[in-house]
């Protein structure tokens, strides 16, 4: 009978659990990356408590080499190495230029590194003729072996291994012949001290004479030819221009887009991520599988193994990426089975999430900036980007519940609109970028040191009103005024803030604060009738979320005492309030996506500083000041 | 995986709230509201020595005796007083949250950068398991801290149990449970039951205090409204162990509420999860509580049934 008790609460525990668990079956890890099954090779896995330094060489900033490495970090993450934490990566790169592969070799081969990462082909030549005290491992290359690594994938140089990708080149000039039937005279351009493109082209140019093709070639030395050398290919008559992997034409792709837009001649890529500048389409490689790939030789070598035994390997994960604005503009249809099995430079369906903390009108006015500006920005909801609200009701362990599973899902972005809200989401997530807006005191709530030096992964828009202007209206309009007077909520962060800062700005301005507490909505009306008896000659009610929800019923007080009511919440001029001045949180939530759309854009949250709300509204409301026989000065009309 | 571990540390840490309110709901039957107010207070003390400077193990007794004060004036007020519980409990309730407001000087207090027994823990296991060390479970990758966390969460859930277990089992903790169960009784044996009552109370609070200090440290921030609503989710919790153990003898009870707390934060992360409107978020919780007080006895309804039905069969 005992027994069977546990028994009932375990089945009970594990039922939930079960639930729980099958609702987050899509988190598990390794859906999207290709399982290469390394991952669960101990022997691959960073020793603990040792710190790995590597150096790392690429050609130039490019996105290719964004994507491979973007694989390359997923993929040792997972097998234990982190950056910055033991895993030290210095990185240089030259600038797209080949003569600075060399110096940039032999300086990485004069650092003290536990091994060398190189990307491109022209990165491995530099390697092989000035690397000689380190390991190396190669990634992000069409031809390994053309770039002297070795005789063969077993055969190759001590103290270097890797993964080569050598593109679909047959599959390329399949795709261009069903594209353009009619199709016979295809350019290219090419480095021809980049090995990789020699043998691409080398591979190209034999297999289209099988198809009855004809390869118009022209090559180049540096990225400042390239311009010229497109040029010259287009007056040769090209139907179709064709650009490999080759480092140097890619690093200047934009000329090459530029000239075959003038002469209306479609380009086709090797490069699926360089469609998106305003190529056709692309055959080729997807380079951050090859890099989760890569992940593996790295961590072997850093675990000891000695490069000479482990052969170098080919993956491919064969792509192709269509642009379809490119394509109506040349007025080109895709055969079908390529728009299938495609999938085209699509716009990134963001996944974003918003959390309230307690239903209020300051967060509903927050919530309400962040969806218009989306909209402004073209973001269609569903389309483009989908937003999950949390809201915790004003339950302190709801939100811990929510954190939770905020956490425990992948988004995008994280919004959070109010001081307890991103303090916890800020001990939870650490990995995405989060927005907070609807806090008065970013500094005070434990956000970080100053507006710039704060949490690398958290930003976003301080509420604090403009006190000041406020009290310098209500001076201008009842001249002589000496009390005015505010509830605050001492139970809030935000309100206590608020509250200091108005009695500074009112000290500074040379009037009394008279500042009365409320706790809960129905100590408002009293707290109200308080700060009238204790002789304030005017409301300057600074936005709480409580106050904010109970504004009706101060007003309220306010008409019946003849005790004029201004306030700092944008909504009040509706309710009767003589004049505001609001930080509006309409802007606020405006100002967070403007932050928002940085992250999205590659800015990292460390480098925005915090921001206080960018607008702040004057209104005014002529009833009110016919009801209370004052004149707010013409000057604030027109704002 | 990460949101059912987390779910149900959270759901431990807020078992010392259900073992609190069990003391005084189920034991002494005293209607006890003061855990809002004793809840923000235990935080609020262990928050403030934390950002002070004081060990956070040190910090966390010191909330636990806060919690027991409050508790002693609620029990004072009600016995020495005559004033009935739940107005004791109010009147407690209410001053604490000015009491809270001093303690801590403003209505929030971030531990972020603060060390915590939490941080603590993070750091033992990034000594044992290396820093970011992940952990795959049935396909869920889980961050080694957390599981951490979690085992010693359960193994401090764990040795609370034990403690109050082996309390209610002594003499005094005896007369503790009879004070509650036949008041007259015991007081004809001779017992001073307004003193067990205060007794009782302020070792309810101790626990309520304690555990708000906890999930102050978890969150990572005091807030001087962190105590609403508390009491109600706590007893939700103790009922729902109630109505899955049903069993009267006090380690299955004790047991009984501890499960039912994680149950119950389960239960929200299952609403939460599945994404539901934001503003249905407690009638659902409220439904999901309804459901696990009544299956229990419709399982038992149907087992009687069927045992009827056998013994006919076999009439």
């Amino acid at each position: 009978m005992k027994a069977g008790k546990i028994i009932n609460c375990i089945i009970a525990l594990v039922f939930a659990g079960g639930i729980l668990l099958v609702s987050d079956l899509q988190n598990r890890t390794g859906r999207d990356k290709i399982m290469t099954g390394f991952t669960t090779n101990p022997e691959y896995h960073a020793i603990p408590g040792r710190t790995y330094k590597i150096g790392m060489t690429y050609f130039g900033p490019d996105a290719t080499f964004d994507m491979a490495m973007q694989g390359v970090w997923d993929g040792l993450k997972d097998l234990g190495f982190v950056q910055d934490s033991n895993l030290i990566v210095i990185s240089q790169h030259a600038n797209g230029e080949i003569g600075n592969l060399q110096p940039i070799h032999l300086n990485m081969d004069n650092l003290d590194l536990d091994m060398i990462l190189v990307t491109s082909t022209p990165g491995i030549s530099a390697a092989v003729a000035s690397v000689k005290k380190h390991l190396v491992v190669f990634t992000m290359t069409y031809t390994p072996l053309e770039a002297g690594a070795g005789k063969s994938y077993t055969d190759h140089l001590p103290n270097m291994t890797g993964v080569g990708s050598f593109p679909p080149v047959e599959k390329t000039f399949d795709f261009i012949k069903e594209v353009f039937p009619d199709a016979k005279r295809i350019g290219t351009l090419y480095n021809s001290s980049e090995a990789n493109s020699i043998k691409v082209v080398r591979v190209g140019r034999d297999y289209m004479k099988t198809m009855g093709l004809e390869l118009v070639e022209n090559t180049i030395v540096g990225t400042s030819e390239v311009f010229q050398a497109a040029s010259a290919l287009c007056v040769r008559n090209i139907d179709v221009m064709w650009i490999t992997g080759d480092n140097t034409a890619l690093q200047a792709l934009h000329a090459i887009v530029k000239v075959c837009r003038d002469n209306k001649i479609p380009l086709i890529l090797n490069d699926v991520d360089y469609v998106k500048f305003g190529a056709l389409a692309a055959v080729g490689v997807g380079w951050y599988n090859t890099g989760v790939y890569s992940a593996s030789f790295v961590a072997r070598v850093l675990n000891g193994e000695n490069p000479a035994n482990i052969p170098i390997e080919n993956y491919v994960e064969e792509k192709i990426t269509l642009n379809h604005d490119v394509a109506k503009e040349f007025n080109i249809k895709f055969p079908e089975k390529y728009l299938a099995q495609t999938d085209g430079p699509k716009k990134k369906n963001y996944k974003f999430c918003l959390i309230h903390f307690v239903d209020s009108p300051v967060s509903e006015d927050a919530e309400k900036g962040i969806r218009d500006e989306l909209r402004n920005r073209g973001m269609v909801e569903g389309d483009d980007f989908t937003m999950k609200i949390f809201n915790a009701q004003g339950d302190i362990s709801i939100l811990n519940n929510i954190a939770e599973t905020v956490a425990a899902d992948k988004w995008d972005l994280v919004f959070t609109l109010s001081t307890p809200t991103i303090q916890m989401i800020s001990q939870k997530i650490s990995n995405t970028p989060v927005v907070f807006s609807n806090v008065g005191d970013p500094i005070r709530a434990g956000l970080g040191e100053s507006y710039e030096n704060h949490h690398p992964n958290i930003t976003g828009i301080s509420t604090m009103s403009k006190f000041e202007d406020l009290i310098v209206l209500v001076k201008e309009t009842i001249p002589g005024i000496k009390n005015i007077g505010t509830i605050f909520s001492p139970g809030e962060i935000n309100s206590v803030a608020y509250k200091e800062e108005l009695e500074k700005a009112a000290i500074r301005q040379g009037v009394t604060l008279t500042a009365v507490p409320a706790n809960s909505t129905n100590e408002v009306t009293d707290a109200a009738r308080v700060l009238v008896n204790k002789g304030i000659k005017a409301f300057t009610q600074i936005s709480d979320n409580l106050t904010s929800s109970c504004g009706p019923s101060i007003i309220k007080v306010a008409y019946d005492t003849g005790t004029p009511y201004f306030s700092y919440v944008g909504k009040q001029i509706d309710q009767g309030a003589v004049a505001v001045v609001s930080s509006d949180y309409y802007y606020a939530g405006i100002d967070a996506v403007v932050l928002a759309m940085q992250i999205n854009d590659g800015v990292s949250p460390r480098d925005i500083p915090f921001r206080n709300v960018s607008k702040s509204l004057v209104e005014v409301n002529p009833d009110a000041m016919e009801i209370f026989r004052l004149k707010v000065p013409e000057k604030y009309y027109n704002r | 995986m990460s949101l059912l571990i987390g779910s149900t540390t959270i759901g431990l840490i807020l078992a010392l709230l259900a073992l609190g309110i069990f003391i005084s709901f189920r034991i002494f039957s005293f209607p006890d509201i003061t855990a809002e107010g004793s809840f923000t207070f235990g935080a609020a003390t262990a928050s403030s020595l934390i950002v002070a400077g004081v060990n956070p193990l040190i910090a966390c007794v010191c909330a636990f005796i806060a919690g027991m004060i409050a508790g002693a004036s609620t029990g004072i007020i009600h016995t020495r007083f005559n004033i009935n519980p739940l107005l004791a409990g109010i009147l407690v309730m209410t001053a604490l949250y000015s009491v809270n407001l001093h303690i801590m000087g403003k209505s929030n207090i971030p531990l972020l950068s603060e060390t915590t027994v939490f941080t603590w823990i993070e750091n033992l296991s990034a000594t044992i398991f290396g820093p970011d060390d992940k952990m795959m479970i049935i396909g869920w990758e889980v961050a080694t801290k957390d599981l951490c966390l979690l085992f010693l969460c359960f193994l401090g859930i764990l040795i609370f149990c034990i403690i109050m277990w082996w309390f209610f089992k002594t003499n005094l903790g005896t007369a503790m449970r009879a004070t509650g169960d036949n008041s007259q009784m015991i007081r004809a044996l001779g017992v001073n039951t307004k003193r067990l009552i205060i007794a009782g109370i302020a070792l309810s609070n101790g626990f309520i205090a304690l555990a708000g200090a906890m999930l102050a440290q978890y969150q990572g921030f005091a807030d001087v409204q962190m105590g609403l609503g508390m009491m109600v989710w706590g007893l939700a919790s103790v009922i729902i162990g109630e109505a899955i153990i049903n069993d009267n003898s006090i380690g299955f009870v004790i047991a009984g509420a501890v499960v039912g707390s994680v149950l119950f934060r389960l239960l929200v992360a299952i609403a939460l999860r599945w994404g539901l409107n934001p503003n249905d978020l407690k009638i659902i919780t409220a439904f999901f509580v309804f459901i696990a007080l009544i299956l229990p006895g419709i399982m038992k309804n149907r087992k009687k049934l069927t045992f009827k039905r056998k013994a006919n069969a076999v009439n």
